[in-house]
């Protein structure tokens, strides 16, 4: 009978670290699956997904639970595609805005993920009127 | 609408230029709700397209954070009522 109950404790605690892992893993794959919805868009497809996936890291690399830093997110997209793409980008970040804006052919992309609302757009670099 | 006091925040603006910022900010309040941020921008971003030439950028809310390229002496950050207003040009350079 003593064995019947330790065997049972071992297959209870057994149990019980399955289920703290699974909690784990479901924690984790939730974290990781920002939900992306692009809503206006004038942007080759390479573009798009690379403005997409550098929000979606810039998101996964900050403790879960921190409040999102919506300048260092637009910094980083901003520097990003200027460096890549050649100046001058413009990023807007944040979870109430609006705004009008007049773009370069093939420079805009306005789309939320989790609950941001990130706007990237490009605008041509021209000599100033002299 | 009652009046309110725009406050800047920050800028490289002529001061000309600040007065007609705020004061289409104010246009625009009375024109718009406050809720409707895309209208007010239009409304501001299109009068500074008239005024000074095009390639203005504008951007309004209660909530956001930016990073962006400006042409010298065309920025300015102020805030009216309960919304932030962002008004700048496109980013030129000197030949």
């Amino acid at each position: 009978m003593e064995e019947a109950e330790k065997e049972l404790e071992r297959r209870s605690k057994f149990l019980n670290s399955l289920i703290q892992k699974k909690k784990k893993g479901i924690e984790q794959h939730e974290h990781e699956s920002f939900k992306v919805h692009v809503r206006a868009c004038d942007m080759p497809l390479p573009l798009q997904n690379r403005a997409l996936q550098c929000a979606r890291l810039h998101l996964e690399s900050m403790p879960p639970g921190n409040k999102l830093d919506n300048k260092r997110l637009a910094l980083a997209l901003k520097k990003e595609f200027d460096s890549s793409y050649g100046p001058a980008w413009h990023c807007i970040v944040g979870t109430s805005f609006g705004s009008y804006v007049t773009h370069s052919v093939g420079g805009f992309l306005y789309f939320s993920i989790d609950k941001v609302y990130i706007l990237l757009f490009k605008t041509a670099v021209e000599p100033l009127d002299h | 609408m009652l009046e309110g006091k725009a406050v800047i925040e920050d800028t490289d603006m002529p001061d000309k230029m600040q007065i007609q910022a705020m004061a289409s900010a104010s246009e625009a309040l009375d024109l718009y709700d406050v809720f409707d941020c895309t209208s007010i921008a239009a409304h501001i971003k299109k009068e500074f397209d008239t005024k000074y030439g095009s390639g203005w950028q504008c951007v309004v809310g209660s909530s956001f954070g930016c990073f962006f390229t400006h042409s010298k002496g065309t920025f300015v950050y102020f805030t009216l009522e309960t919304l932030n207003f962002l008004i700048f040009k496109g980013a030129s350079y000197l030949i």
